[in-house]
């Protein structure tokens, strides 16, 4: 008889149903629902979805185990050594395109990487790496991209008035678009406005391309076409590709990134700073003296960069993401686990962890500049492994130069928001479009 | 809202004082009622037992007050620089006109000599076996901290007759308590004496009471105390040859070596993780805020750890709890808000709390540092055992582990197995004769010879803290009408109707607490207890970096999930990693842990 792992309750499954896994569809799988994010917040809906994996894995152990998702079960898998399991064995046999992901992610990128497998995988991968300079210390082009940050994040300033969520996104969608595909598109917001309302679709998981992709990646192939050689869009030609590729297709993933998931992560850590005057110092004294427009002072901030990264480690902007076995796997101990078995991630939970991760509910940048937090397996956002993100770099850079420009000019000030302070335990979720920030100088 | 805090606590102490008056003391009362009892207690003896010794108090709102505690204690409270710091007076719980010095004949009467012979003398050694050695060396190394009368006056010596028959070897002299010079001697009142260390719960007997004495035990680099191949360095003067250069070490043996090196290696695991957490930090800053962790924590483990493990029942286990963390849990925030909000300290604790006085300036007082006056405590055997195999490697005594022979101690043992020994081996039992003898016939490092016992005596009498009748009647306890009330052992009560012929009233305080059947699972006396759940409340009340000041401005917040998150044992276990395994399974660092070798099990 086949080992199996455990298999949480009828009972349990509809509790992680309806706190877990709903919720998280709910709030929007690709773009988040403004109105539904505002009400989850107000409700505590993250809280209550980390307090009933908590309260899972307390009592079906260290393993991973099946529990019930609405109508089939799935393998929750908690452990760092089983999440690296997992991950570094993905795309094969854990392949990332498990149903749920593949037909909402159809609406605006059915061309994407991670949706990819076998060889079409592989050569869309090392043409993201190719031109993402996934391997590289630093992107070739950052000089340009520091400057390009810079300018946004004293635009912003120069509003001279307090900052909301779609301020900031505006000024990071048009750096996006500069970065991506060039100054030609920085006040393209069309390419904005069509990815948004694709996204949208998206979350309706029609599994098909969503009315108006056609057009979207026909406006994109143009500016590929025109490449700009101080944009991402002037490293295509060089990159390794064949005619399955399709580049105006990849870069669909790096615009919501970069435009979207980069800018939410950075708005938090602005909050989290203004209420943390002794890490905004280390801030600050980090970047004493020093010029922005200096590669090697934006990649020697380190510890700004460990801010970005435990904010988003605090606030994943996936909070859950799934794997599917593509064919049988036998874990460590010889559980078998079926092809086309979901594996599911919760990084809400994983993130929070309090009996693994001793900083669990405060900021600890720290963490990640001299502590193990950088190879824990448990910090999944920006994944881990072979499809770990290739713009993970380019991404930290980009807040690097960003923030350290914002903060080394002016003192952030929660005008509206959560109050965060060191010695509380960080709330589970920050509502972007309940903060405002002003900045004083 | 200050009426309101005081209509409660007024009543409680009201009904209070009729239940105790009817008979009834706390202890007998069950839990809830005695914790309420209890808190009544410290009403009235926060109104009655505090009283300023200073003259030269002051009342004007301070500017610029240090983050940090400064070097000598000055500038910690708000108002008052000069409080608490070191060289200021020590304070009293009983007015000035119960203070006054026993004079001759009654400073002697009895011979202190005798009394020490005649009820200290241990005969056989009476273990405490709830507790381990290493709760007997914390408390000194605390007081260490809290109080110190410095060198005494070599040019007022007093003799001590010595009766027919005794053996000590030559004439016994004491010198006199080193004078107050601050004090006009004409103004009549009673003598006080003033502290040579910080009289706040800040750790200075690591850190030292001055600047000077900090500096050179600092390694200069990342806020670090010097560690030579895991030792403190040694004194330089050949007296104090193989004794650690540290903020207090008179009195020295391995029980304090143990506990100074302990907590310096804490201090610096401390700075490392506040160098990671903010690399630009200076090395000053670092070892400011480094020490106000260090010394939080050293509280934190005294009132949660040590307190209720000398203290051994359920209400002290829930009333020290509460002293620090308070009684409502976590999740009632808006009770704790409320508690807070009228300052009932039991709701959410003192810590973090409004700082408070309680009508006298802050200071460590004398009748304090009489009711610790623990001697028992210490063994005079140690068996020094392989932690490993649990195997005897040497018997050895007290006199051989002390003084100019403790750094020899340490390298011949080595950290592991000494502390193994303080953590598995039994102290003494807080009662009459059982002294350590080798304090009773003990040579101190500057050569004098003392009998501690003889002493323990003397101080008392000279310092004006009162007799054991006396005594309980300033905080409000019965006086002991008859000998054959005093102790429950019948021999000892009639030997000391000899000693003090038929005179009650004349026992002495040291004599009295050790002769008191304590309440059930207590470690020392319910006279003894009034003064400490006065202070050890006051100690942490009345310094603002245990309530107004502690916040993660000031402490950082991995500072205080540091203080929050670590026991005695975690502190242990991350110096001497190998010793996890005689804590295992241990609730408490300082009852008796598990013993290594075939008959493996706690002592």
């Amino acid at each position: 008889m086949a080992i199996d792992f455990k298999h949480a309750s009828f009972a349990d499954g509809v509790l992680f149903s309806a706190q877990v896994a709903v919720p998280n569809v709910v709030q929007g799988l690709f773009r988040k629902r403004a109105p539904v994010v505002s009400a989850a917040t107000l409700v505590h809906a993250d809280q209550l979805a980390y307090r009933c994996t908590a309260a899972l894995v307390r009592k079906y152990g260290a393993d991973p185990f099946y529990v019930r998702v609405v109508a089939e079960e799935a393998l929750l898998v908690h452990h760092p050594d089983d999440i690296r399991r997992v991950l570094e064995g993905s795309p094969a046999p854990f392949a990332s395109d498990p149903d749920a992901k593949k037909k909402g992610m159809s609406a605006f990128q059915p061309d994407a990487l991670t949706l990819s497998r076998g060889d079409l995988w592989a050569q869309r991968r090392s043409f993201a790496e190719a031109v993402l300079d996934t391997r590289k210390p630093t992107h070739r082009l950052a000089r340009g991209f520091a400057a390009i940050a810079i300018a946004e994040a004293d635009a912003l300033l120069d509003l001279d008035r307090p900052i909301t969520w779609d301020d900031l996104n505006s000024a990071f969608q048009r750096l996006t678009r500069r970065v991506v595909l060039g100054d030609a598109a920085t006040d393209d917001v069309k390419i904005t406005d069509q990815l948004a309302a694709l996204m949208d679709a998206g979350n309706k998981m029609p599994g098909k391309p969503a009315r108006g992709y056609v057009q979207f990646h026909a406006l994109l192939q143009e500016y590929v076409d025109t490449p700009d050689p101080a944009a991402l869009t002037g490293l295509f030609a060089a990159a390794p590709q064949d005619r399955e590729t399709d580049p105006a297709g990849q870069l669909i993933h790096w615009l919501f990134a970069m435009g979207d998931t980069l800018p939410a992560n950075l708005f938090r850590t602005l909050v989290v700073l203004a209420g943390h005057p002794l890490a905004l110092a280390e801030v600050r004294a980090e970047l004493a003296g020093k010029r922005l427009t200096t590669v090697k002072t934006v990649v020697g901030a380190t510890y700004l960069a460990g801010c970005i990264q435990d904010t988003m480690r605090l606030w994943p902007t996936t909070g859950l993401f799934g794997r599917v076995t593509t064919t049988d796997v036998r874990f460590a101990n010889g559980e078998l686990v079926p092809a086309g078995t979901q594996v599911l991630i919760h990084n809400l939970f994983n993130h929070r962890n309090r009996t693994r991760v001793a900083y669990a509910d405060r900021f600890a940048p720290e963490e990640w500049v001299s502590g193990g937090a950088a190879g824990d397996w448990s910090f999944n956002f920006f994944s881990h492994g072979p499809q770990g993100c290739p713009g993970a770099g380019l991404s930290i850079f980009l807040g690097q130069a960003f923030l350290g420009r914002l903060l080394t000019r002016a003192d952030p000030v929660v005008e509206s928001g959560p109050t965060l302070r060191p010695g509380k335990p960080l709330p589970y979720s920050i509502d972007l479009a309940s903060l405002t920030v002003s900045f004083g100088r | 809202m200050a009426s309101i805090r005081g209509i409660i606590t007024g009543t409680n102490a009201a009904v209070w004082r009729t239940v105790n008056k009817a008979g009834v003391p706390w202890h007998k009362l069950p839990g809830p009622a005695a914790a309420l009892n209890l808190a009544a207690l410290r009403e009235d003896l926060r109104h009655d037992n505090l009283h300023d010794t200073r003259d030269d108090v002051e009342e004007a709102e301070l500017e610029n007050l240090p983050a940090y505690r400064t070097y000598d204690g000055t500038m910690q409270d708000p108002y008052d620089a000069k409080m608490g710091s070191a060289q200021t007076r020590f304070g009293r719980n009983f007015p000035w006109e119960a203070t006054a010095a026993e004079e001759p004949p009654r400073l002697l009467t009895p011979s202190p000599r005798e009394v020490s012979r005649t009820v200290f003398w241990r005969d056989e050694f009476q273990p405490a076996t709830g507790l381990n050695v290493l709760a007997a060396a914390w408390i000194q190394f605390q007081n260490h901290g809290w109080f110190g009368h410095g060198t005494n006056d070599p040019d007022r010596v007093v003799e001590i007759e010595l009766a027919e028959g005794d053996d000590w070897d030559g004439e016994m002299l004491i010198e006199r308590t080193t004078a107050d010079r601050t004090r006009d001697p004409e103004d009549g009142r009673p003598a006080t004496y003033l502290n040579k260390v910080t009289h706040w719960w800040d750790g200075s007997a690591i850190y030292g009471s001055s600047e000077d004495q900090n500096r050179v035990m600092r390694s200069g680099e990342d806020g670090k105390m010097l560690l030579i191949d895991g030792k403190l360095p040694l004194e330089e003067d050949p007296v104090l040859a193989g004794i650690d250069r540290t903020g207090f070490n008179d009195n020295y043996w391995v029980g304090l070596a143990l506990l100074h090196t302990l907590f310096v290696k804490e201090h610096n695991a401390i700075c490392d993780m506040l160098k990671k957490t903010y690399p630009s930090w200076s090395d000053e800053k670092l070892f400011l805020t480094a020490r106000l962790v260090n010394a939080a924590l050293m509280a934190k483990i005294h009132t949660v750890e040590w307190t209720p493990g000398i203290l051994n029942t359920p209400v002290l286990q829930t009333g020290m709890h509460a002293n620090w963390y308070g009684a409502l849990p976590e999740w009632m925030a808006a009770a704790r808000f409320l508690t807070k909000a009228i300052d009932i300290e039991a709701g959410a604790g003192i810590i973090g709390s409004e700082l408070k006085h309680h009508g006298a300036s802050f200071a460590i007082t004398e009748e304090f540092i009489s009711v610790y006056r623990l001697h028992p405590l210490i063994p005079d055997d140690y068996p020094i055992c392989d932690h490993r195999t649990g195997e005897l490697i040497e018997n050895v005594e007290f006199n051989d582990v002390m003084g100019n022979d403790t750094r020899a101690a340490v390298d011949k043992f080595g950290w592991t197995d000494l502390m193994y020994h303080f953590g598995t081996e039994y102290p003494g039992k807080i009662t009459l004769h059982n002294h350590p003898r080798a304090l009773m016939d003990h040579t101190r490092v500057t050569g004098q010879h003392l009998d501690l016992g003889t002493v323990d005596i003397f101080r008392d009498r000279e310092r004006g803290v009162r007799r054991y009748n006396d005594f309980r009647e300033q905080l409000r306890m019965p006086r002991i009408t008859s000998f054959d009330k005093l102790t429950p052992n019948p021999d000892w009560n009639a030997e000391l109707e000899e000693l003090y012929a038929g005179n009650i009233d004349d026992v002495d305080l040291q004599v009295g607490l050790l002769g008191e059947e304590p309440p059930e699972g207590f470690g020392f006396s319910d006279t003894a207890f009034r003064i400490f759940i006065l202070m050890a409340s006051r100690r942490l009340k009345s310094d603002r970096f245990f309530t107004r000041d502690y916040t993660p401005e000031v402490y950082t917040a991995q500072g205080m999930e540091w203080i929050d998150k670590n026991t005695m044992a975690d502190v242990i276990i991350r110096h001497f990693p190998e010793l996890a395994p005689a804590l295992e399974g241990s609730a408490n660092a300082f009852a008796p842990w598990r013993k290594a070798g075939p008959r493996s099990g706690a002592a």
